[in-house]
């Protein structure tokens, strides 16, 4: 019962965060300079043409009646129609092969990153100080530091156009041809490459100096001493004894960053070309594509919202404190 | 932590920060207030020659273009400062605040005169108008109206040529017509060159004749689009991209010959009245819609009717203004009625990218942005769609024109970053890209011998043009006609990939419409004796300033060409009479002050917003 109501109230703040989190985003993006005509007109029409334009997306109305339009539509469901990508409903455009795209891309890309980072950061946090530590810890900053588009083109000419190991951009070779399932996926495997480097290469450092860092504490701990002195050894000790302290770092950095699972990553999607939602984020600000950016914009808080609901629900079983502190 | 505090303290401070940021968002969105400064008394004595040039950044043919010129113009004692905007903050300046001093940009031509000329009537003045430079003089308007509804091609060229004349010493001054630099894979051939380049909209042939192989399975054309169409919709398409690929599945009626003539398409040939009011198309026999039911008169009267009543963009314009009726004479002729004569009006359906949709599919429909399924008579059908990613078109085998095309499928891949694009291309990943390569890449293409470098002139006019509205003396255009060197300017902001232009006018698109008399060379001396006379002399930190005497008193102009009722600029207050004012009246006055208000709008949001958080703050620490 105690349960219930906890998780009762927990969703009715989730409700509230979201119904606010939906009036901002109304708002927000209107802030933006601009108008969204004009990224759309070619320079040849007619300025009549921009008038029938602004009048058939509503934008010749006040903006408090663009905005109670929005609500009413928003309690139905219905997001409207892009600005950019006309004819289609934001969200078909969203809800479509572009959040897949980001989603498989995203979740491989962080999962590559913590395993990779936080294996890294035990091992080296162990040796901390040695000559191998020095030299890794203060070159990964140098690729924590690059900026990802940079590195995005480095990886695109060499890998890509130089040794030909990799497709250049977009998600499949096989556009208006008939292949089998596994063809396909092998394909899509193939293009995703350059865009999970770009990735590791930006997400694994933050994990591993994270990680390292505590392990470097933890060394000194009476407990490893004490280990140490039973004959463990190295593995066993990394393995059985400090990467409990240190699996809860790493989900807390993962679930740090989950927002990115459906927002994506804006610059690796543009240069790869990968269709994804980080890349509809980018041309959407762009093209001022209101719409759209609300449909964006929602769904990420709706993501986060409730991956803290999640945690919340996790945190009162494991956590006695929260049990205690409801009473 | 209880519950019911954490619920009121940040509930009560969520729906105050929420408030704010509506009355702050209310306070700065609606800026729509127009502020149009005027050229009261402009100059008095003491003023700088200077002026503010806004900027594209990202668009660099006419970004460079601005750099250059304010190098060169201050050779002569005039200062230009720079301001790089992004297009959404430049454009309402422009055009509908007219917030600004002058503004370096590009203009895409086409083989109709009318837009460039519009572009100079007193009645496109207005916030949205596309006369951006307030220019205003009367006989302008009254030559630009007697062109377009003359009925005589040779009386409209005398005019138009006039017209130019003024304009040489108006506040538009042309620099360089682009060069299309276009990458393609070498193993293409047969395309067709034409201004614009081998893919652009106009080009119907290219695509028709094109191929790479003998084997008609091996000529598959794969063209990367820097950004996906807005539609599919050939009455609601505006941007060039959907253009292009709607140009391939629809038809129009004429259609431009490689040299920008008029050539029969869907219609087979025409014959007008001698009055120029009444044009009559015969339309070719035996075209196909891709469902397979024939093209007819039907058709292309509902296209019309359809487009004119639901006022869609691509209808607008010339063929809304001109058209009184359209009707079908027998099943394969149409009549155009106009409402007054007009030379243009075969080169307008010929530009204007009006496309002929099956009646039967389109009847029963309201207009709307969808289209997800296009039907039409051109060389291709569609085959399918994923947006922001690719477009599958394939051949049409029952295409009107024997023969035709060649190519059996186009793909159209997005592939958003230029240097992407480019080495897709090298790659042989796509044959070529849908827009110009940039000039930057271009040297190491014509050392690929996989890839060909096409060079054509190009749609984009660049320009700079100052506000009319604030400057109005054109001895100061005319100066800085002589004193920018277009060469130069080319050279250095288009690789030399230019061509130069001294009127509005261009030979390239608009052939004899062009007066070709007037020519500017480049000559510094000339435009400091311009200046010196028209009272600017230059001041101690080398820049001008103005010591004459006010215009009304200045002697006749010096330059032959500039006949122009000078001293008639806009319809102004009758206090300007009340002499020159001792003290210096900046003419920026009026936009300073909307500025002004714009940030005190902000300020005061901010202050909202920082107050609620202050009491957020103070309130979680009382708890």
């Amino acid at each position: 019962m105690r349960f219930i109501i906890y998780f009762l109230y927990k969703l009715l703040q989730v409700v509230i965060v979201i119904f606010l989190a939906s009036i901002v985003s109304f708002f927000i993006f209107r802030l933006l300079p601009g108008d969204p005509t004009l990224s759309m007109l070619d320079p040849r029409l007619d300025p009549e043409a921009r008038n029938e334009i602004l009048r058939s997306f509503g934008l010749d109305k006040p903006l408090y009646e663009q905005f109670i339009l929005y609500l009413r539509n928003l309690l139905r469901g219905d997001l409207g129609y892009s600005f950019s990508f006309v004819g289609y409903r934001v969200v078909d455009i969203i809800f479509g092969p572009r959040l897949v795209n980001t989603l498989i891309l995203m979740s491989s890309g962080l999962a590559l990153s913590a395993v990779i980072g936080t294996l890294m950061g035990l091992f080296i946090g162990w040796r901390a100080g040695s000559l191998l530590d020095r030299i890794l810890t203060g070159s990964i900053y140098m690729f924590f530091s690059a900026p990802v588009f940079w590195t995005a083109l480095i990886i695109q000419f060499y890998l890509g156009y130089q040794y030909k190991l990799i497709p250049i951009s977009g998600t499949s070779s096989y556009i208006g041809a008939e292949v089998d399932l596994i063809t396909y996926a092998l394909d899509y495997a193939r293009h995703m490459i350059g865009p999970l480097l770009t990735l590791s290469i930006f997400f694994v450092p933050s994990y591993f100096i994270y990680i390292r860092n505590v392990v470097a504490d933890i060394r000194s701990e009476d407990f490893v001493s004490t280990l140490k002195a039973l004959g463990l050894s190295e593995w066993r000790i990394l393995r059985n004894h400090i990467f409990r302290h240190v699996a809860i770092h790493t989900i807390t950095i993962t679930t740090n960053q989950s927002p990115l699972l459906v927002s994506g990553a804006v610059f690796t999607e543009t240069v790869f070309g990968w269709n994804g939602i980080g890349r509809l984020l980018y041309e959407s600000i762009l093209k001022t594509d209101y719409p759209v950016l609300q449909g964006i914009f929602l769904l990420t808080i709706t993501v986060v919202v409730i991956a803290n609901l999640l945690a919340d629900v996790a945190y009162y079983f494991i956590d006695p404190r929260i049990k205690r502190g409801l009473r | 932590m209880c519950g019911e505090e954490m619920l009121s303290s940040r509930f009560f401070a969520s729906i105050i920060l929420l408030i704010a940021i509506v009355i702050g968002s209310i306070l700065v969105v609606p800026n729509t207030q127009v502020n149009i400064a005027k050229a009261e008394q402009w100059p008095t004595p003491g003023t700088r020659l200077s002026f503010e040039m806004l900027s594209l950044s990202w668009f660099s043919l006419s970004d460079k273009a601005a750099e250059v010129v304010a190098e060169q113009l201050r050779k002569v004692g005039i200062e230009v400062k720079i301001v790089k905007l992004e297009s959404s903050a430049m454009y309402p300046r422009i055009m509908n605040t007219f917030d600004y001093d002058s503004f370096a940009l590009a203009v895409s031509q086409s083989p109709d005169p009318t837009g460039m000329l519009n572009a100079f009537h007193s009645i496109n003045a207005i916030p949205g108008g596309s006369n951006y430079w307030g220019y205003n003089n009367s006989e302008v308007d009254k030559l630009i109206d007697q062109i377009l509804s003359s009925n005589n091609i040779d009386e409209a060229k005398r005019l138009a040529w006039r017209v130019q004349e003024i304009l040489a010493t108006g506040p538009f001054i042309p620099l360089y017509i682009s060069q299309n630099t276009q990458v393609i894979r070498a193993e293409w051939k047969n395309y067709t060159l034409m201004p614009g380049g081998i893919l652009e909209a106009y080009n119907r042939w290219s695509i028709l004749y094109m191929y790479k192989s003998d084997k008609p399975e091996e000529n598959v054309f794969r063209i990367a689009f820097s950004a996906d169409i807005l539609t599919l919709n050939p009455f609601m398409a505006t941007d060039l991209r959907s253009i292009w690929i709607l140009g391939l599945i629809y038809e129009p009626l004429v259609a431009l010959s490689p040299d920008l003539k008029i050539v029969p398409w869907l219609a087979e040939n025409w014959t007008v009245s001698p009055d120029g009011l009444v044009y009559t198309f015969y339309l070719k026999k035996g075209v196909k819609f891709h469902d397979g039911s024939e093209l007819t008169a039907d058709d292309v009267v509902f296209t019309y009717e359809f487009g004119i009543k639901n006022k869609a963009p691509r209808f607008l314009g010339t063929v809304s203004q001109l058209v009184d009726k359209i009707e079908k004479v027998d099943n394969y002729t149409v009549r155009f009625v106009l409402k007054k004569p007009s030379v243009f009006f075969l080169t307008s359906l010929a530009t204007s990218f009006q496309f002929i949709v099956p009646k039967k599919i389109w009847e029963n429909q309201n207009i709307t942005w969808s289209n997800p399924n296009p039907v039409g008579s051109g060389p291709f059908k569609f085959s399918s769609r994923t947006p922001g990613e690719s477009i599958v078109l394939v051949k049409n085998e029952d295409y009107h024109i024997p023969g035709t095309p060649k190519i059996t499928k186009v793909i159209m891949r997005v592939i958003p970053e230029a240097e992407t694009r480019y080495y897709s291309i090298k790659n042989g990943d796509v044959d070529t890209e849908r827009y110009a390569t940039s000039f930057t890449l271009i040297k190491d293409a014509m050392k690929d011998p996989n890839l060909k470098v096409v060079i054509t002139p190009d749609i984009w006019l660049v320009y700079i043009a100052f506000n009319y509205r604030r400057y109005n003396d054109t001895r100061i255009f005319e100066a800085i006609n002589y004193a920018i060197n277009r060469t130069e300017i080319i050279e250095k902001a288009a690789g030399g990939y230019g061509i130069p232009v001294y009127t509005v006018l261009n030979e390239i698109w608009h052939k004899d419409f062009a007066n070709t008399n007037i020519k500017y060379t480049y000559d510094p001396e000339k435009a400091k004796k311009i200046l010196e006379e028209a009272g600017w002399s230059i001041g101690p930190d080398g820049i001008r300033v103005y010591t004459g005497k006010p215009p009304s008193t200045t002697p006749p102009q010096i330059s032959a060409t500039t006949t122009t009722p000078q001293t008639t600029p806009i319809p102004t207050k009758t206090t300007v009479e009340t002499t020159i004012p001792s003290t210096p009246a900046s003419p920026t006055t009026t936009p300073q002050a909307g500025v002004a208000l714009e940030t005190i709008y902000i300020a005061v949001a901010v202050i909202i917003i920082i107050a609620v958080l202050v009491v957020y703050i103070f309130m979680r620490k009382k708890r």
